[in-house]
């Protein structure tokens, strides 16, 4: 079947966005069709660019696999914000664009003359998105931040780990991508909104917050309850098993939980429990709590001479939730990730034929675009001439310049 | 120009399992009708526990947080002329959310072939854990496996134990909000071509889209990133991200590298205030590629910082990071987050009220829009308390229709 042009064919987005969360959500709007126009400089590169892996492992800022993957799909021009021309040129593009999308620090779209206020005095719908770490207004609004370490302000470092050590946090700046699914939501319904109305807004998204609400159930657990939440390792207050389980092979686990005493008795039985005193029916939730290690010694005592996909597989087939504890390599062997087509091949002039991924949906009617990523600057004369109308000889004078570095 | 939101006119039908409810909610938040239908026996996602009492209920604190800002009703789908209404409400709908096992939603005809037939404007979207087709369709789930399969839980830990989720389900609100994403371009993409859209969104896939340096490493450079309390500076070497202080921890990132080694500047600068910087005064941050970097050298200047921090309370170092410019942040706890300064100056937490005057503080907007977006968040609704409204305005019912159905079961 021939799909439609993607849901947002058409959008124009004119990307300031650095590091993931704002480059991020460019993505996604590239993945429905949108012309996103990422804005970097050589002289100022936005750190992906030279953060590994690379493709050839020698460090070099066309071929970050990190870059990459969060940048698929756009094109890239090089303005040297520093540069009053660039500014000027910046500009012009911004106020071209349907959407801008940034992730600056508060205050530095203002600095470089790109602010909200400053670009609706020229343009009156203006839509303008802006993730920051903490909002654009507030105390502590001009405090600057990463992903990596916002966590700890939300409350994820706090809550994970195990209970008799350092929180540990985790290795994913999580809250980046979840920032990007977000500010994207609160973009498309303001899309519309101006598509009905005609007017603009500056949609003003704060990391902090948007985390916040995926700990909105602990923290009325706090409030109406009375508990305090604390890192678990993996257990769970609720269910038994519910865990990490050792496979066979180096550093190879499978995660294991249990909902119902009924698919208690089916595991138990799978793995053949055996303990004294006890019937299987009467080893409910409250039996099984109390006997927790025991009940862990005994499933990683059977994982452990298996390798994880048989213990998947044999769990899943008795109606047991089992997976294995996915690793890098394991995604590109993933059935089910296959199935869904999930890595797609395109080829890249510097790092060659390699897979990008699918977003986590699959539409029915329209299509939804995977395109490699750009090297850098390489669409500069292009976005320059089709989307500003400079000539050649205008773009040639502002390279001169040094406005297009 | 003051609008109470940006959506308005919308309606949303919501029906299913916990990985619909937070996509759900973030359409109600911005003014879509989002109707979420329940059996009259009741809604098992209200039993899950942890739960507390609110408006006299003994209710999962999920639910509570999922569901605010949507009309409830009570109205059994497996009944004939039940299944009728549903029909009748998705011919007025926008948009519907049915999430849950492939084999429940194909039960009960509500993934996007079965209800976009006739219905080419409605935008349908399924939200399961494995996808709608493929080996592991009818596989079982939950956070922790979820999280796992999508290879979040593998970077997450010590080394010397198992790898380790959030211990706070993460994967509803993430697939929540990639939902809300998807849901809402269709939504407006069908106001400008007239075609709705079918969503076949895995929850499975949505952890994996919300990794971010983990694919690529396997593919270019044939290798597994490991978990470790401490950071990866380039490939190998290792650093703290979080750090003891005097009364807890903070987190810091030391980083290197053009655009990224300046940064550092700010933490020197203050530590050389009181002569604790010592050799990080003469570091080129600028010029060091992370991945030329020495473990011998990045562990030295690790325990300077270390012997900074210890001396010094979270709040001494969050006061002192936000003066210097440091991105630093203090580790909080959720009833820290209750007290933040930051957050109350942006009115985000909003208190609600059950009916007998229980009190908590909700997340309110998930985002702020200058030209005048009033939120006006609303608390979870009783449930099954816009049955009849519901069913009036939108499924065209009569007064006595619904005495009829109420006493038949099919309604409560």
């Amino acid at each position: 079947m021939t799909r439609r042009a993607g849901l947002l064919a058409g959008l124009t987005v004119a990307d300031f966005g650095w590091a993931v969360a704002g480059p991020v959500l460019g993505r996604f709007l590239a993945h429905h069709g949108a012309d996103v126009i990422k804005i970097e400089s050589n002289t100022r590169l936005d750190p992906t660019r030279m953060s590994p892996p690379f493709a050839g492992e020698k460090p070099s800022r066309n071929a970050s696999g990190y870059y990459d993957q969060h940048n698929a799909g756009k094109r890239s021009v090089t303005i040297n914000l520093k540069h009053l021309e660039g500014r000027r040129i910046a500009r012009r593009l911004a106020l071209w664009a349907d959407v801008v999308n940034e992730n600056f620090a508060v205050g530095v779209m203002d600095e470089l003359g790109l602010g909200y206020e400053s670009l609706k005095a020229d343009r009156a719908d203006l839509i303008m998105v802006s993730a920051s770490m903490q909002g654009q207004s507030g105390p502590h609004a001009l405090h600057p931040g990463l992903g990596v370490t916002l966590q700890g302000l939300v409350g994820i470092c706090h809550l994970t780990g195990w209970p008799d050590r350092e929180p540990v946090g985790t290795g994913q700046p999580y809250t980046d991508t979840l920032s990007s699914w977000l500010a994207g939501a609160a973009l498309m319904a303001v899309l519309d909104y101006r598509r009905r109305t005609g007017a603009g807004a500056h949609v003003d998204f704060s990391q902090f917050e948007g985390a916040v609400h995926g700990l909105a159930p602990g923290l009325l657990h706090e409030q109406l309850g009375g508990v305090r939440h604390v890192r678990q390792g993996n257990a769970s207050s609720t269910k038994v098993p519910h865990g990490v389980y050792a496979c066979a092979g180096r550093d190879r686990w499978c995660a294991i939980t249990v909902e119902s005493d009924d698919e208690w008795r089916a595991l138990a039985s799978v793995i053949d429990f055996q303990i004294a005193g006890t019937a299987l029916e009467q080893q409910e939730i409250t039996w099984r709590a109390r006997h927790a290690p025991e009940i862990d010694a005994a499933i990683e005592g059977w994982t452990r001479r298996r390798d994880p996909l048989s213990v998947q597989t044999e769990l899943q087939a008795a109606g047991i939730a089992a997976y294995i504890v996915t690793t890098s390599r394991d995604l590109y062997e993933d059935r089910q990730l296959a199935a869904r087509g999930h890595f797609v091949l395109r080829d890249h002039p510097r790092m060659g034929e390699h897979f990008y991924e699918m977003p986590p949906f699959r539409l029915d009617e329209h299509e939804i675009v995977v395109k490699r990523s750009a090297l850098i600057g390489e669409h500069t004369d292009d976005v320059l001439s089709s989307c500003l109308g400079m000539t050649a000889a205008e773009i040639a004078a502002a390279r001169e310049t040094g406005a297009l570095t | 120009m003051i609008t109470t939101s940006f959506l308005n006119g919308y309606r949303v039908i919501e029906v299913g399992d916990q990985a619909g409810m937070f996509c759900g909610k973030l359409l109600g938040d911005l003014g879509c009708d989002v109707i979420r239908i329940g059996s009259p026996a009741g809604d098992s996602e209200r039993l899950r526990r942890p739960r507390v009492t609110w408006d006299g209920d003994d209710v999962s604190v999920q639910w509570l947080a999922y569901n605010t800002a949507k009309r409830s009703v009570a109205l059994n789908i497996e009944r004939p002329e039940g299944r009728a209404i549903l029909d009748r409400l998705l011919d007025r709908a926008d948009l519907l959310i049915a999430s849950g096992p492939v084999a429940w939603l194909e039960q009960h005809r509500l993934v996007p072939d079965d209800v976009r037939q006739e219905r080419s404007r409605l935008v349908s979207v399924a939200i399961t854990p494995f996808g709608l087709a493929g080996p592991y369709r009818d596989y079982k789930s939950s956070d922790l496996i979820a999280q796992s399969a999508g290879g979040f839980v593998y970077m997450n830990g010590d080394r010397d134990r198992p790898p380790v989720r959030i211990s706070e389900p993460q994967t509803w609100p993430l697939a929540g909000a990639e939902a809300a994403f998807v849901a809402l371009a269709a939504l407006y993409s069908a106001q400008l071509d007239g075609i709705g859209e079918g969503i076949d969104l895995s929850v499975h896939e949505a952890v994996v889209a919300g990794l971010v340096s983990v694919a690529p490493w396997w593919q270019l450079e044939q290798r597994i990133p490991e978990r470790s309390a401490l950071t990866p500076m380039g490939r190998d070497v290792l650093i703290r991200n979080i750090w003891p202080c005097k009364d807890g921890f903070v987190t810091y990132r030391l980083s290197v590298g053009q655009g990224l080694g300046s940064r550092n500047l700010g933490l020197i600068r203050w530590m050389d205030e009181t002569a604790e910087a010592g050799e990080l005064l003469s570091v080129p941050w600028d010029y060091i590629s992370s991945v030329e970097v020495s473990q011998d050298e990045v562990s030295s200047w690790q325990a300077t910082i270390e012997a900074f921090f210890a001396r010094r309370t979270r709040q001494e170092l969050y006061d002192g990071a936000l003066q210097h410019r440091v991105m630093l942040f203090p580790v909080l706890e959720l009833s820290d987050i209750l007290e933040s300064q930051q957050l109350q100056a942006r009115s985000f937490l909003v208190p609600f009220s059950d009916t007998d005057g229980r009190r908590a503080l909700f997340p309110g907007a998930f985002f702020r829009a200058l030209e005048g977006f009033d939120p006006a968040p609303a608390p979870p609704a009783i449930y099954g308390a816009h049955t009849d409204a519901v069913l009036t305005e939108a499924a065209g019912c009569a007064g006595h229709e619904l005495t009829r159905l109420r006493a038949a079961g099919v309604i409560g």
